[in-house]
């Protein structure tokens, strides 16, 4: 008897991975949804809302790639939602890399696990370049470093200007305060153009858009060569290691997909980060595009993570 | 500068041609009504409405896709004017402020009144938020310059200044609702210590209490419930219903118009200041008028169409507004223009200080959109006040599921989550019972409009000037705010004072 439920159970299990099979050969055969972890708006936000139309064409062009966005506390809420989702695909999200890693290296309690998502490949890797509002009185890299006491505002502790920003400050030996509470590179340039702030870290397209403006200044930049004639690269005054701080956006989907899955997302994601609306897109607007697949972006994050486990007592 | 100004009317001109194509109009219509209908269903919102037509313009050539999309966030407001009125429920946060007068009014039988004054408001609001922002385009950076977290701190001070004022008889109810309205303001994501706090581990809270699924519940299933509970409908006294009054609601406006231009004036200066927003707006507005008119003819809260029209001439002016520091700076001024920009980005524009100098065309079919699309929305407003009026004539039984229903989806359409429908009933709830036990809700609401950029601006101020209050003192703009507080505090005291030093003198004892 038991040897017959046994076996039932067998041929039972044996149809579901066969059904689960069929299944998996047909993914995708519904509307995925796209979590965007903050507001309409931002710079993730355009990505998605780009890239989403683009990816639905490598997947068939049948279903939806449905932007959606959950913002809540810094992008956790986000988190939580995909962490629980179904590992079945049709749940992914983009994730803001290293700054979601934070408290996983500062050792604080989440309701996930970052190590376990399943990755589908990065969009974009975004430089930092250190500007400075044209009101402040340290105008240079070495005005900076002699100052005794500078303002940076910050969006929130958990935000990855705030991550590079210690690990600068600790590297080049300036004194900072941190000021949240800036929601978005918009709130934080306005406080150094009304000066009260005096610096901060932008992804050098934002900052290219700032600068026609005239109102704030690049006196660092994080890249190998730097973009911007006149100012000096991390390398050049001395602090190659710097150049390893950028911002990652890449993206992944619940823990336990299936390896299939995971590269049929993969697959499409970077075909569509290649494909020429986006190319064209990326020339356009000057956003960077530096597509890498599924398990690159694995072994890009575990770097990540150790990288920043490093400073773990200076982000404290 | 004159070569400033002839350059934009050169592109002015090549803008307008975009009006006269039958395509282009269709697409403003179009947006228009989208905006309408979405502002007007509450918790679907301009967001919302946005963010499902930015698709649909991918194809579309640029001055279409903004005519679209700028028609439908100018209307939203226009719309969501109408449910807070006859439902007292804000179709979209910023016409929250528009329930405390437009309502009861609605109950009063003069929905038509106050519709035809709101939409009116609206138009004139949008109006005057356009024309400013033409005009100030040449100053608009030092605008947006002159506020800083202090500034904020004290324009959000300055709003919770109305509790005092709306209090009425009830002091003691009206600031514990207060008190209640900055608790619930506090719960969620805290930017400042970067922690979640007051949620009791409940994810729905973590971005904090959501202000449309609770407005929703508190003033529209609440006001169901009473409805159901005491029978009847929405119109407490059918003797006196005035559906046909749309006209005089018209005239209202122009009768109290120092109410809309400060109103209008508010908006504009919210609309500007990135980071306020419009709710913020329409709520200033409010409390402003209650403040100037210490001895309404009606007062406050109760139907005074006052305080209709200056909530609703700011929410609108605020677009013109919000698009100054877009045009200085890049940055969206509101919730609404930073999809918008999110859109111009999809079409490949790089909105931005430079957007004004490389991109005349699109800057001025944008404020020539905002300003048809306010005029084309009131219109179909007005022509459609007296059948929707017509809403509050309808029994509770028949009257209380449908909107209960409406709203219960709106709140779950806001973004899709089921945490924002519980939330919507729990304040239904607690709107209830403080209806029954004549809490206001007018200094709750206020309390959480204004509880947290209160906090994090306080916050960001100290840190500004390493924890010295002086920096409340020694910045103009902060010293004209601080004025207005203390004025805003004691006129009524004083104009009391005053009239009882009259009268003891007019009747000696």
């Amino acid at each position: 008897m038991i040897k017959r439920i046994g076996l039932g159970a067998a041929a039972l299990g044996a149809v579901t991975l066969a059904l689960a099979g069929t299944a998996g050969a047909a993914f995708p055969e519904k509307n995925i949804t796209f979590i965007i972890p903050y507001g309409p708006g931002g710079g993730f936000d355009t990505y998605v809302r780009k890239i989403a139309p683009v990816m639905k064409k490598y997947l068939g062009g049948k279903i939806n790639v449905v932007p959606k966005n959950v913002a809540g506390a810094g992008g956790r809420k986000a988190l939580n939602v995909m962490y629980r989702a179904k590992p079945n695909g049709y749940t992914i999200a983009v994730f803001n890399m290293p700054g979601m890693l934070l408290d996983k290296i500062l050792g604080k309690k989440t309701t996930y696990d970052i190590d376990k998502f399943t990755w589908i490949g990065r969009i974009a890797r975004s430089k930092y370049v250190l500007v400075v509002g044209k009101k402040s009185p340290y105008q240079s890299i070495k005005s900076l470093r002699q100052a005794k006491r500078l303002k940076y505002a910050i969006t929130s502790t958990s935000s990855g200007s705030y991550v590079g920003g210690k690990i600068m400050a600790k590297a080049l030996g300036m004194n900072i305060k941190f000021l949240p509470g800036y929601k978005g590179s918009a709130k934080v340039s306005l406080s150094m153009i009304r000066g009260d702030t005096h610096l901060s870290l932008f992804n050098t397209r934002s900052y290219a858009k700032w600068a026609k403006g005239g109102d704030v200044k690049a006196v660092l930049s994080f890249e190998k060569k730097s973009p911007f004639p006149g100012v000096p690269t991390v390398s050049e005054i001395g602090y190659p290691n710097l150049e390893a701080l950028t911002i990652e956006r890449v993206v992944g989907t619940a823990p336990g997909v299936s390896k299939k899955v995971q590269k049929i997302l993969s697959d499409a994601l970077f075909a569509a980060l290649n494909d020429p609306a986006i190319q064209k897109w990326n020339k356009k607007t000057g956003r960077p595009i530096d597509p890498l697949k599924g398990p690159a972006t694995g072994k890009l994050i575990t770097d990540l993570a150790k990288f920043f486990t490093q400073y773990k007592d200076i982000l404290k | 500068m004159v070569d400033v100004f002839g350059g934009l009317l050169n592109a002015l001109g090549t803008a307008s041609l975009h009006f006269l194509e039958f395509n282009s109009l269709v697409f403003l219509l179009a947006g228009t009504l989208c905006g309408l209908l979405f502002g007007a269903i509450p918790g679907l919102g301009g967001t919302t409405s946005l963010a499902l037509l930015i698709p649909l313009t991918f194809g579309m050539d640029k001055a279409d896709a903004i005519m679209l999309m700028g028609g439908s966030m100018a209307a939203t407001s226009t719309g969501g004017s109408i449910s807070a009125i006859l439902l007292n429920t804000p179709g979209i946060a910023p016409n929250a402020a528009t329930m405390f007068d437009g309502f009861p009014l609605a109950q009063q039988g003069r929905a038509g009144e106050a519709i035809g004054a709101a939409a009116t408001a609206s138009a004139l609001g949008g109006l005057i938020g356009v024309f400013t922002l033409i005009l100030v385009i040449p100053i608009a950076k030092q605008i947006v310059l002159l506020f800083s977290p202090p500034e904020f701190f004290l324009l959000a001070v300055f709003g919770l200044c109305a509790i005092a004022v709306s209090t009425g008889t009830r002091l003691l109810q009206a600031l514990i609702a207060a008190i209640f309205g900055f608790i619930c303001a506090f719960v969620g994501f805290d930017y400042v210590s970067g922690i979640v706090r007051y949620t009791y581990g409940i994810e729905a809270l973590w971005d904090g209490i959501k202000l449309v699924p609770a407005l929703i519940g508190l003033f529209a299933i609440s006001q169901m419930i009473d409805l159901v509970v005491k029978g009847g409908a929405i119109v407490t006294t059918t003797s006196e219903f005035k559906i046909q009054r749309i006209s005089s609601g018209i005239k209202a406006v122009f009768k109290n118009w120092s109410t809309m231009l400060v109103g209008s004036a508010i908006g504009t200066f919210i609309g500007a200041v990135p980071g306020v927003g419009g709710t913020v707006a329409a709520f200033l507005s409010y409390s402003t008028q209650v403040q100037r008119d210490p001895t309404p003819d009606v007062p406050y809260g109760q139907g005074n169409i006052k305080g209709v029209i200056a909530p609703e001439s700011a929410n609108n002016a605020k677009d013109g507004g919000s698009l100054i520091p877009t045009l200085a700076f890049g940055i969206p001024g509101s919730a609404e223009t930073a999809v918008f920009l999110g859109a111009l980005v999809l079409h490949g524009l790089e909105p931005g200080p430079r957007l004004l100098f490389e991109h005349e065309d699109v800057v001025f079919t944008l404020i020539l959109t905002l300003t048809f699309a306010c005029v084309i929305a009131t219109l179909i407003v007005l022509a459609l006040a007296k059948p929707m009026a017509y809403l509050t004539l309808v029994d509770a039984h028949i009257l209380a599921p449908t909107v209960t229903v409406v709203a219960l989806v709106g709140a779950y359409a806001l973004q899709g989550e089921f945490g924002d429908v519980v939330v919507a009933l729990a304040f239904a709830v607690i709107g209830y019972l403080m209806i029954r036990f004549q809490y206001p809700r007018i200094t709750f609401t206020i309390a959480l409009v204004l509880g947290e950029i209160t906090e994090r601006s306080f916050f960001q101020t100290m840190g500004i000037s390493d924890d010295s209050w002086a920096i409340f003192v020694t910045r103009n703009v902060s010293l004209i705010l601080i004025g207005l507080i203390i004025i805003s505090l004691m006129v009524p005291s004083l104009r009391n004072w005053l009239r009882k030093r009259r009268e003891a003198r007019g009747e000696p004892a």
